[in-house]
């Protein structure tokens, strides 16, 4: 009783987390097909903006970012199975522990070197070229990667264990 | 250094690790056991990875891609293919080949194909009794197409990694692709025609005529596209814009396949598609990185130059190893690896590095429709419900075939590099 | 089977223990930043009685063609030397932008004086904060207008092309004066825009016209000099740090050094790139002093943008001031 509720609370929080991270990677999309339709129409009609290549690159930094991680949610990532039924069983459960390990060490390096990245550009100044605003923020993109790439990969473990 | 870097990354893979994450690992480890250099260099080179424009393109596609999926345009190109090369002998084979080469005149990617265009002639075909798994395989093979004919995603990251032009590499996929097409059509009549399978079906004007109005919208995709292009209205990555707005108005506006209401989840999908694609190429940069600081690129090149002078001999040993690497290697993975590795080679022999870009690519295509590892092949099981094994056994006549096609832009680059002359690059 | 990054693997004869540092630049190995960067690996291998190595990588490998990487990567020693433009730097240093400002310099003696005097050194401390040594300047060729359209006399005859300009405030703004059309694109999708017509034409130093084959789509160079660069011997400060007080002096004295063989060897190349370039069809016109003048006026209207760009109000003053000019 008190356990399922917890349960369901566990996955209310895991939805409001990706209703954050979806309408995120939403709009970056929306926004790359905007700013790139702008720059062309820009040019065409002699009024370019000069701000556009600049902010299509960085909408898009953080669209890579973010997919990375919710690409974990239903194990999308690509990775080889095909060889994994010539094994024996034993070493089928072996794998899944591989594959969480692997990726939970991986998304970790990202978070810590992620984060040393962002203090990084911080603390250099770093801004854009044309728009001049603080680089962190998109360097930010990677720690959050790494974090959204972790709860996801703990929500395949717990809802989808039969696609890993 | 290299050499630990790529057998880690092969055995981690092969135990089902996901291979960005399989390279992400041997790559950090690779930086820590063999060098000085401060490890965050892997978060800086993943970082800077995607910091670039063209690479914009990736997702512009995939967008357009999920509208023409979502908004029932493959439905007419099927049908207008139908009405075109129906009542030939092999009928659908040919409206398979057909639908996929007009496709790809608007996808960038194989899988597209496969999901769009492939259910609907699978369908078709079973139910005329064209035996599914020849259904199957010819769906495969003809998805080929779709990265070979621009727009194509892969020929995009291979041109850009290579430093080459893209629009270069994108209109010489062209002649290629066309001459698949045609080999395959043959291939698949004398099929036909010796197993005498297919319906007999009338060639009607009317009905072809018809279908032909209701397809235009959908065939002028590849002319605007092309032709913006080539007349310099927009860069190739500016045309995957196009493709979207374009896609987006007609299936929208004329098919009416599509409703506002479904375009936010197909953003939405776009996103998480692009970044677990282009994952594997986040993870690749820092890996060339290494190669790069290891020598790599220059040692391999100074020993295939050794080998021999003739650049017909170079491309032989690089058409088996291309193949080999397409067939256990994710394509997108092979290109971000590969290009830096083999560039200074191909400069050195004297081959023209468009003609390689284009030439990879189409070595790379072949690699997504052949086992173990092919993304095609797995899509094609996806629909068919068919196992690995029984896709594998009915396509490997045709799989030889296209290998022969393709042994033939060996012998006659120009087969490649005299069309792009023609498009004056 | 590593380059070691730097650090000691062994002694000399002098007691100086010898060292191995990479030394990236953007461009490809025939470029001219390139040959001078190869020159000076050896002016400071023969100097340091080859106790300090220096291993040239062309074309921005080691970062990943991605110059804020480059200069990120500098700072925390993953790369350990960088020759990077000065105008780069300004993503971090904004002052930088002072640098390329437009027709700042009234000649290339005093574009000298800047950088070896005060001005410049203000500048190439300001980023030793960002963990790099500036080991001293070298100077870029002036920045030419290639374009497919006509030639070019006064800013009226940029009105309506279509040029591609870095993404940069200062050429967008400057631009923007002459009534051209700016557009930024990837270097890498130049060349096809100019020849499919996607835009006119592109402005850099004469030697990437010949280069990238510009000259093959556009007919008209015209020796416009509107912009100077210049590029920064940047080491990491650890690894500088680690040297001898010797060795440092060599590095420092080798930049000196290559600075004045830079010039004339970048002079040299001019002429001949500009020959080579008239033998490939170009048609070239040189702006004379009236000419250049109105370009001059239209970068002064300008200044106000370029103050907000550089953020240093005092800074702006005092580069003012050096130069003879006032807002
Ligand atoms: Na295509
Ligand atoms: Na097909």
């Amino acid at each position: 009783m008190v356990r399922g509720e917890f349960s369901s609370r566990v996955r209310v929080l895991f939805n409001i987390i990706n209703k954050i991270s979806d309408t995120l990677a939403t709009l970056t999309v929306i926004g790359i097909f905007i700013v790139v339709i702008w720059q062309i129409t820009g040019r065409l009609i002699g009024q370019p903006a000069p701000w556009t290549e600049e902010l299509t690159r960085y909408i898009f930094i953080w669209m890579i970012f973010l997919g990375i991680g919710i690409g974990f949610r239903k194990a999308e990532s690509a990775r080889v199975t095909v060889f994994l039924k010539y094994f024996p069983k034993l070493f089928k459960n072996f794998s899944l522990y591989i594959y969480t390990l692997g990726t939970l060490l991986f998304f970790t390096y990202m978070l810590v070197a992620g984060v040393g990245l962002i203090q990084q550009q911080a603390n250099m100044n770093e801004t854009s070229t044309v728009l001049s605003f603080p680089m962190w923020l998109i360097g930010l993109s990677i720690p959050v990667s790494a974090i959204v790439g972790m709860l996801n990969l703990f929500q395949s473990l717990i809802y989808d264990r039969d696609l890993l | 250094m290299s050499i630990f870097l790529l057998i880690m990354f092969f055995v981690l893979m092969l135990v089902g690790m996901p291979i960005a994450i399989s390279l992400g690992i041997s790559v950090v480890l690779t930086i820590l056991l063999f060098t000085e250099v401060p490890f965050s260099i892997v978060i800086q080179s993943m970082y800077s990875s995607m910091n670039s424009f063209i690479m914009v393109a990736v997702p512009l596609f995939i967008l357009a891609g999920i509208i023409m999926d979502e908004g029932k345009i493959a439905e007419r190109i099927f049908a207008f293919a139908r009405s075109l090369v129906g009542w030939l002998t092999g009928g659908l084979g040919h409206v398979n080949i057909l639908a996929s080469l007009i496709f790809s005149g608007m996808a960038g990617s194989s899988v597209a194909d496969i999901a769009s265009t492939g259910r609907i002639t699978i369908n078709a075909m079973t139910r005329n009794n064209y035996p599914l798994q020849y259904a199957a395989s010819l769906t495969l093979v003809s998805s080929m197409l779709a990265t070979i004919i621009p727009p194509s995603i892969l020929m995009v990251i291979a041109a850009s990694i290579a430093g080459v032009s893209i629009s270069a590499a994108l209109v010489g996929g062209l002649v290629p692709g066309l001459i698949v097409a045609l080999f395959l059509m043959f291939y698949n009549y004398f099929y036909c025609k010796k197993n005498n399978i297919g319906i007999h079906q009338k060639f009607q004007v009317g009905t072809l005529g018809k279908e032909f109005l209701k397809a235009f919208p959908a065939l002028m995709a590849p002319v605007i596209l092309l032709g913006g292009i080539l007349s310099g209205f927009f860069t190739p990555t500016e045309a995957a814009a196009i493709a979207v707005l374009y896609t987006l108005l007609i299936s929208i506006f004329v098919y009416k396949g599509l409703r506002f209401k479904q375009l936010p989840s197909i953003f939405f999908r776009t996103a998480s598609l692009t970044g677990t694609i282009l994952f594997i190429a986040v993870t690749a940069k820092p890996a060339s990185w290494i190669f790069e600081y290891d020598g790599l690129p220059t040692r391999i090149a100074t020993s295939i130059s050794g080998i021999s002078e003739s650049p017909i001999i170079i491309l032989l040993i690089l058409f088996v190893f291309l193949i080999v690497v397409g067939m256990f290697m994710d394509a997108t993975a092979a290109i971000f690896i590969l290009v830096p590795i083999l560039m200074p080679t191909v400069l050195l022999v004297g081959i023209d590095p468009v003609f390689f870009v284009i030439f990879m690519v189409l070595l790379l295509s072949f690699g997504l429709i052949t086992p173990p590892i092919g993304v095609c092949l797995y899509a094609v099981c996806n629909i068919t419900k068919l196992k690995i094994e029984e896709v594998t056994k009915g396509v490997i006549p045709l799989i030889l075939v296209t290998l022969g096609i393709l042994l033939i832009f060996v012998f006659v680059p120009q087969l490649i590099t005299v069309p792009l002359n023609w498009f004056g690059f | 089977d590593a380059e070691s990054g730097g650090d000691g693997t062994g002694d000399s004869d002098n007691g100086d223990s010898k060292v191995t540092f990479n030394l990236s630049t953007p461009d490809p190995d025939s470029s001219s930043i390139t040959v001078a960067a190869k020159e000076f690996a050896e002016v400071v291998s023969e100097k340091s009685g080859g106790t300090i190595q220096i291993n040239v990588h062309a074309n921005g490998t080691l970062y990943g063609a991605d110059p804020s990487a480059g200069i990120r990567q500098l700072g925390e020693g993953s790369i350990d030397m960088l020759v990077l433009s000065t105008s780069l730097y300004a993503n971090f240093k904004p002052e930088f932008s002072a640098i390329s400002i437009p027709y700042l310099f009234d000649d290339s003696d005093q574009f000298f004086s800047f950088l070896n005097g005060e001005p410049g050194d203000k500048l190439i401390e300001s980023i030793s904060d960002l963990g790099i040594k500036g080991l001293g300047y070298w100077t870029r060729d002036f920045r030419q207008i290639t374009n497919s359209r006509n030639p070019i006399y006064e800013p009226e005859d940029l009105r309506g092309l279509r040029l591609r300009v870095p993404n940069n405030p200062l050429w967008v703004e400057f631009f923007k004066g002459t009534g051209a059309v700016t557009t930024p694109m990837d270097f890498g999708e130049v060349y096809n825009a100019m020849q499919l017509g996607t835009i006119d034409g592109q402005e850099n130093p004469v030697d990437v016209a010949l280069a990238t084959k510009f000259y093959e789509v556009n007919d008209y160079l015209t020796i416009s000099n509107h912009m100077a660069d210049g590029w920064i011997v940047g080491i990491n400060d650890d690894k500088f740090n680690s040297l001898s007080s010797e060795q440092q002096q060599i590095l420092l004295d080798a930049t000196k050094e290559l600075q004045s063989w830079k010039w004339d060897y970048d002079q040299g190349q001019f002429q001949t790139t500009v020959d080579t370039l008239v033998s490939e069809g170009m048609e070239v016109n040189e702006l004379t002093p009236e000419q250049q003048q109105l370009f001059v006026e239209v970068s002064m209207e300008a200044y106000p943008k370029f103050k907000e760009l550089i953020k240093n109000d005092e800074f702006f003053a005092e580069v003012l001031e050096f130069v003879g000019k006032s807002e």
